[in-house]
């Protein structure tokens, strides 16, 4: 009841247009939402309005098929995430709590590795993954993925820790705990909140890229989700109830993770980003 | 006697214990960010000296690369294929972060001019939900609203009595460059929206309280206090949207491949064709380079442009 005196009693025309653009925005997925429970019948004859019977077995159908490229997906953004963390941890630790020789020097030259276009780099890296051995093996996907996030990720960690009171840690060194106590029980514990949004902006970027695995992965039952969704095209041409099943349960995922971080995520974005 | 003698010895041990430990800690931040430079020098910088190096050269990728000078650069800026993706380019980048830029920013300052804190909260997350659905589905779907035979937009068409209008949105050339920057219509749901709105809610309250009192308007408070404010954040958003549209793929591939004919062709669906479909391989890292080119002077130039006359930092 309060929450609806809040609703009319506040901002009614800016809350009308939002609804216009909200219901623009989410339109389209919501179609993918209906129609994923329709059969052909109901596809054809009523295209606007949801319809009963449910059909769950377009989901049954399509399981197996989504399920993998969801698997594959983890393989690769899991161990990515778990690298990017721990040496963003490291690495922006480094750079905020220490004073050392081209420190600077050094942080500006990889800022500057954001500037260089993925698709610039596409063609040495494929050589050398090539030579290493490395095209269609996990391997070769974590590591130029890690190697790529890195940089922001290292961003993020090092304002992360100079926002963090010095104090704390001069108080344990004048303790007597050593360099790397000082890192694994106070520099980590206090880091959790930043390795949030860096494991948000990792797992988006590891799920949505396309490029890199269509070039390096020969066999497309390997593919992670993005790039394997664009099959389901063909192998559901004639079944809109399952093709569209496929795209929901590949969309779910990211969703989960996004209800239970969202609260972290508009804390860590709160302040705003600038340059 | 003894006392001073004793508490001398003791601070002698601290001081040689302290001069090892200092000596320890200056290597410390080296071994730390080690594992990290490994990574880069190996996956970002060899590559891209060799990009640039292998510009210069005729290169299948197998056989030995061979110095030929300019002439990959000569022979692109003849090769009609690739000035019409430069152009296709430059309009979907230019026509796109306008919208985007423009959108994100309108429905940012609705969200909030919102009293109701929760209902703030409540609009946010409306239009943050659809960026985490995965790129490909939101192509795939949008690629639906196009379909000729069955897809949302001719259906609507037929619906309300215009069946006349029909198009094949994606599969001509008149239209289909248009259909992918309509993709993702209103242009609200983006990282600009979230930047703009966080943004908006740390500008200093004084500032606005003082314009509220001295009778601005919302559109006077907006245009000649919310955006210079926002300088930083707003071209942030900029330079990360141009370089999205310099770098634009994800449509060539999930959509349309480039075509039909040359109409949706962009450089960086040309590089990948060049190199993985052709094997030219120094050819195709030449556009790398050209879009390298392209994207750093843009960046020099809009962030000497953020910082002339700002009114939010002290420089």
């Amino acid at each position: 009841m309060s929450m609806f005196r809040t609703l009319i009693k506040n901002s009614i025309p800016q809350q009308v247009i939002l609804g216009i653009f909200a219901l623009l925005t989410l339109y389209p997925f919501f179609f993918m939402l209906m129609t994923s429970f329709k059969d052909n019948e109901q596809f054809y004859t009523q295209f606007w309005s949801p319809t009963l019977p449910l059909h769950f077995e377009n989901y049954v159908a399509v399981w197996p098929s989504v399920i993998r490229f969801i698997g594959n997906s983890l393989t690769y953004s899991v161990p990515t995430l778990l690298l990017t963390a721990a040496l963003s941890l490291l690495t922006g630790y480094a750079f905020a709590r220490y004073k050392f020789f081209g420190r600077e020097v050094l942080f500006m030259l990889m800022l500057a590795l954001l500037m260089l276009p993925g698709v610039l780099t596409l063609i040495p890296l494929f050589i050398q993954m090539r030579d290493w051995k490395w095209l269609d093996t996990p391997q070769g996907i974590i590591i130029p993925w890690t190697a790529f996030e890195l940089v922001f990720a290292t961003f993020i960690m090092r304002v992360f820790f100079e926002k963090l009171p010095k104090e704390i840690f001069e108080a344990a060194r004048l303790d007597g705990a050593g360099e790397l106590r000082l890192l694994w029980s106070i520099a980590v514990p206090l880091a959790l909140p930043g390795l949030g949004t860096i494991a948000i902006l990792n797992v988006l970027f590891t799920w949505n890229d396309l490029l890199w695995p269509i070039v390096t992965l020969f066999d497309n039952k390997n593919f992670p989700v993005a790039p394997g969704v664009l099959g389901f095209r063909s192998q559901y041409r004639t079944d809109y109830g399952r093709l569209f099943a496929a795209y929901t349960i590949a969309s779910i995922p990211l969703m989960v993770m996004f209800v239970v971080t969202i609260r972290k995520f508009i804390q860590g974005l709160s302040g705003g980003l600038s340059i | 006697m003894a006392v001073p003698a004793q508490s001398s010895g003791a601070i002698a041990v601290t001081e040689t214990g302290s001069r090892a430990q200092i000596r320890w800690v200056k290597i410390i931040p080296y071994l730390f960010i080690l594992p990290a430079f490994t990574l880069f020098v190996l996956m970002r910088y060899i590559p891209a000296a060799q990009a640039i190096y292998y510009s210069f050269t005729e290169w299948n990728g197998i056989r030995a690369a061979k110095f030929i000078g300019l002439d990959n650069y000569t022979r692109l800026f003849q090769d009609q294929l690739f000035l019409d993706a430069l152009i296709n380019m430059a309009g979907y980048t230019v026509l796109r972060t306008l919208i985007i830029v423009f959108m994100a920013f309108f429905a940012a300052e609705l969200v909030f001019s919102i009293r109701s804190s929760f209902m703030q909260t409540f609009w946010k997350i409306a239009f943050i939900i659809p960026l985490v659905v995965p790129g490909s589905v939101v192509y795939l779907v949008w690629a639906f609203v196009f379909n000729t035979q069955s897809g949302i937009l001719n259906s609507l068409l037929v619906a309300v009595g215009l069946s006349d209008l029909q198009q094949p949105w994606l599969g001509q050339s008149s239209t289909a460059l248009w259909a992918i920057l309509f993709i993702g219509f209103p242009f609200v749901s983006s990282f600009a929206f979230l930047i703009y709105t966080s943004s908006l809610q740390s500008l200093p309250s004084e500032v606005l309280d003082a314009a509220r009192v001295d009778g601005c308007n919302t559109l006077q408070r907006i245009l000649f206090i919310d955006v210079p404010l926002m300088r930083g954040p707003i071209a942030l958003t900029v330079i990360l949207l141009v370089l999205e549209g310099i770098q634009v793929l994800t449509p060539q591939i999930v959509l349309t491949g480039g075509g039909p004919g040359t109409s949706t062709e962009s450089p960086a669906n040309f590089l990948y064709r060049t190199a993985f479909q052709y094997g030219k391989f120094g050819y195709a890292t030449a556009v790398g380079v050209v879009m390298l080119l392209i994207g750093f002077v843009f960046s020099y130039f809009s962030i000497r442009m953020r910082y002339r006359g700002a009114a939010d930092v002290d420089v």
